[in-house]
């Protein structure tokens, strides 16, 4: 595997916006065979090979090393890999395909508020019925895991029905008593009379590049590793900061140059060139800053890519891997 | 090792305790659903080709039962010896290791059989050379009697019961939970369900629910529900526990110190606040009365009444024996009282059930503190 493999979803909203994020970065996604085929590329850079796959099969295959990089949701790499140490690396988020995990009750449960309640009506349960709730869903480790950090164990408490798909029709169904499930706008929930727990979420996940720690990492796949985290830094230091440019008379260069330190130039005489680059949030109050000290024609312009020599992503997986 | 494990042998043949072997292949579910934490946390784990789940037994007391249970239950007397499997992945214990211990079952009298399994402990502490062990032993039933006298809200009672198992005190638990705030989304509902008595209240609410065409969703009649619901009302309003009870609850739980003297301690907190705990309290008065008779000298057992252990099936006594130089040291051996246990194995009556258990190496194995 001398090629850098990265798992990028295979359909739906979750493969269009990684297609954008790749292509926002000036690299490409490439298909073969159409629309429905299992292997592609990135242009722009070398040695690449991309595979389209489930996001449930991104995480397994981060997993197991046969993927350099992918893209998929945190929730399913917690699920499928609850310690990462070694194994996988949550490189960055992408602000894409934003939902939680909640535990929902039946609506009807009108006393059932919070997981306190939930871990009474258990004990209640059992002690009146001798048997336990039964929650449907896909996220046995994230559930046990949260449940555990609230004194609940699997079997003495609760049971877990493993549920692969339309989780939220399983109380109505009778096959379980509430639900673990991933929700966006909890339309689902409310139109299966379900309800999510007050302080129920277990997890809000979002999509993440993510860095498989198992996979082979010869030497030509860290230097394709490098060209991608480049031009992926350089877009997001581009959207994340700002131009400003602004004319500094010369009597206030010296107090622009301490009030933005050194990360600014300045050139010429009267009325000096200000230009700075910095994170977009900041701009209004730099603004202001800047016309209190008699600047102007202040400018704000957005960039591209922002190339710096250190790519932090890139250090960041030298040093967990020790290259 | 051998010699001492023979005389052990001896001693729990001489009272009558037959020796078993149950399978240390065992099906998973039942410790999943019995065993504490500790126990679940470090058993190993297996399947066979079709995909049923096994343990290799992290104990005798459930394979014991079980075997006893499917052979058809009753009074029986039984003794064990052999390896049990507990992940430990420090290096200087293993993870397997040598349990023995005795199984009692079906005998009526709690107090004498209590007392008889409590001596037959201390002999074999005896003949691992230590003379003097520190004994502490705790009552459930003692603690249940006390919450049962108290009279609280289910909501409570449940609660308070169950930190037991989480290893949290009584004053923990009440703090923990303070202000529920969802019954305040209803502050007309709320004050209706309070103005009148429970039952016609639970009424109103169960019909309520019939009306909106709730059936019996998630396995919960609207009934159960309704009457959870119009509890949470009444907590609310402030009928939960008083700042008197709570004092009750603490200081029930803080009284630890020699036997007689904390059980009298008990009997004064219980008489002061008008609480009817007798017949637990005789069990335990009638069992310190068959220990003194057996030789035992009760001002060097601790009685102690937040000593717990965190698993449903006990139901009475409890006792840890430890090495006089090493209080805090492992146990050595342990045991107590589980009534509820052949119930929930088998899904039947309840029968009585006793033993213990002790470390053979930490007894026998000369890694003496």
């Amino acid at each position: 595997m001398s090629r850098l493999v990265i798992g990028v979803p295979s359909k739906g909203r979750l493969q269009e916006n990684a297609a954008d994020f790749f292509a926002r970065a000036g690299l490409n996604l490439t298909r073969d065979n159409g629309a429905r085929g299992y292997q592609g590329g990135l242009s722009g850079v070398e040695g690449v090979s991309v595979r389209y796959l489930s996001a449930s099969e991104i995480a397994r295959e981060l997993a197991s090393g046969g993927l350099h990089l992918g893209i998929t949701g945190e929730d399913l790499i917690r699920e499928t890999i609850p310690e990462t140490d070694g194994v996988a690396e949550m490189l960055m988020p992408l602000g894409f395909g934003h939902a939680d995990v909640v535990i929902a009750v039946p609506a009807a449960w009108i006393d059932v508020d919070s997981v306190a309640d939930f871990d009474d009506v258990s004990i209640a349960m059992r002690l009146q019925d001798g048997r336990v709730p039964r929650i449907a869903t896909k996220y046995l480790n994230l559930t046990r895991s949260f449940l555990g950090t609230r004194g609940m164990a699997d079997h003495r408490d609760y049971r877990l029905i493993e549920s692969s798909g339309a989780t939220e029709g399983a109380p109505a169904a009778g096959t379980a008593d509430l639900i673990v499930d991933i929700t966006s706008s909890g339309a689902t929930i409310r139109a299966n009379a379900l309800k999510v727990l007050r302080d129920g979420t277990m997890l809000r996940s979002e999509a993440n590049l993510v860095a498989g720690l198992r996979a082979d990492w010869k030497q030509q796949t860290r230097t394709a590793l490098m060209d991608v985290l480049v031009r992926i830094e350089a877009e997001q230091r581009g959207r994340q900061n700002r131009e400003v440019r602004a004319h500094i008379p010369a009597d206030q260069i010296d107090a622009v140059k301490m009030a933005m330190g050194e990360t600014c130039l300045v050139s010429g005489a009267d009325p000096a060139e200000l230009s700075a680059i910095v994170p977009a949030d900041d701009v209004s109050a730099l603004s202001t800053r800047l016309r209190q000290m008699s600047a102007r024609r202040i400018s704000v312009r957005q960039l591209d890519y922002v190339f710096e020599e250190q790519v932090l992503l890139y250090d960041r997986m030298a040093a967990l891997l020790g290259w | 090792m051998a010699d001492a494990l023979q005389r052990l042998a001896d001693l729990f043949a001489r009272d009558g305790f037959k020796p078993v072997d149950p399978p240390i292949l065992q099906p998973v579910a039942p410790f999943l659903e019995l065993s504490g934490e500790d126990v679940r946390r470090r058993m190993f784990l297996t399947s066979d080709p079709t995909g049923r789940d096994y343990c290799l037994r992290p104990d005798f007391t459930i394979p014991v039962a079980r075997a006893h249970h499917e052979a058809g239950g009753g009074a029986g007397r039984f003794s064990y010896l052999g390896p049990v499997f507990r992940y430990r992945p420090d290096q200087e214990q293993q993870s397997e290791f040598l349990q023995a211990g005795i199984e009692w079952y079906g005998d009526n009298d709690a107090a004498m059989a209590d007392a008889q399994m409590l001596t037959l402990a201390i002999e074999t502490a005896a003949l691992a050379g230590i003379t003097d062990p520190l004994i502490r032993i705790g009552d459930v039933g003692l603690v249940a009697a006390f919450l049962d006298a108290l009279d609280l809200p289910d909501i409570w009672r449940r609660r308070l019961w169950r930190q037991q198992g989480r290893d949290a005190d009584f004053a923990t638990c009440l703090n923990a939970f303070g202000d529920d705030q969802h019954i305040e989304q209803f502050p007309a509902l709320a004050d209706l369900l309070r103005s009148g008595d429970v039952e016609n209240a639970t009424r109103v609410v169960e019909d309520v629910l019939s009306i909106s065409g709730v059936d019996s969703v998630g396995g919960r009649a609207p009934r159960t529900i309704a009457a959870r619901f119009v509890e949470k009302a009444r907590l609310a309003a402030g009928e939960g526990i008083s700042d008197k009870t709570r004092d009750l609850l603490v200081a029930f739980e803080a009284i630890n110190g020699p036997h007689d003297a904390a059980l009298d301690a008990v009997a004064n907190l219980a008489g002061e606040a008008g609480l009817d705990i007798g017949s637990a309290l005789d069990t335990c008065r009638a069992r310190g009365k068959s220990l003194r008779t057996a030789g035992v000298d009760l001002t060097k057992v601790r009685f102690d009444c937040r000593f717990v252990r965190p698993l449903d099936y006990y139901t009475g006594l409890i006792f840890d024996l430890h090495h006089p130089d090493a209080p805090d040291g492992g146990k050595l051996i342990g045991g107590g009282r589980y009534d509820a246990l052949i119930a929930l194995i088998g899904n039947g009556p309840s029968d009585p059930a006793i033993g213990f258990s002790l470390w053979v190496d930490r007894l026998f194995g000369g890694d003496a503190p």
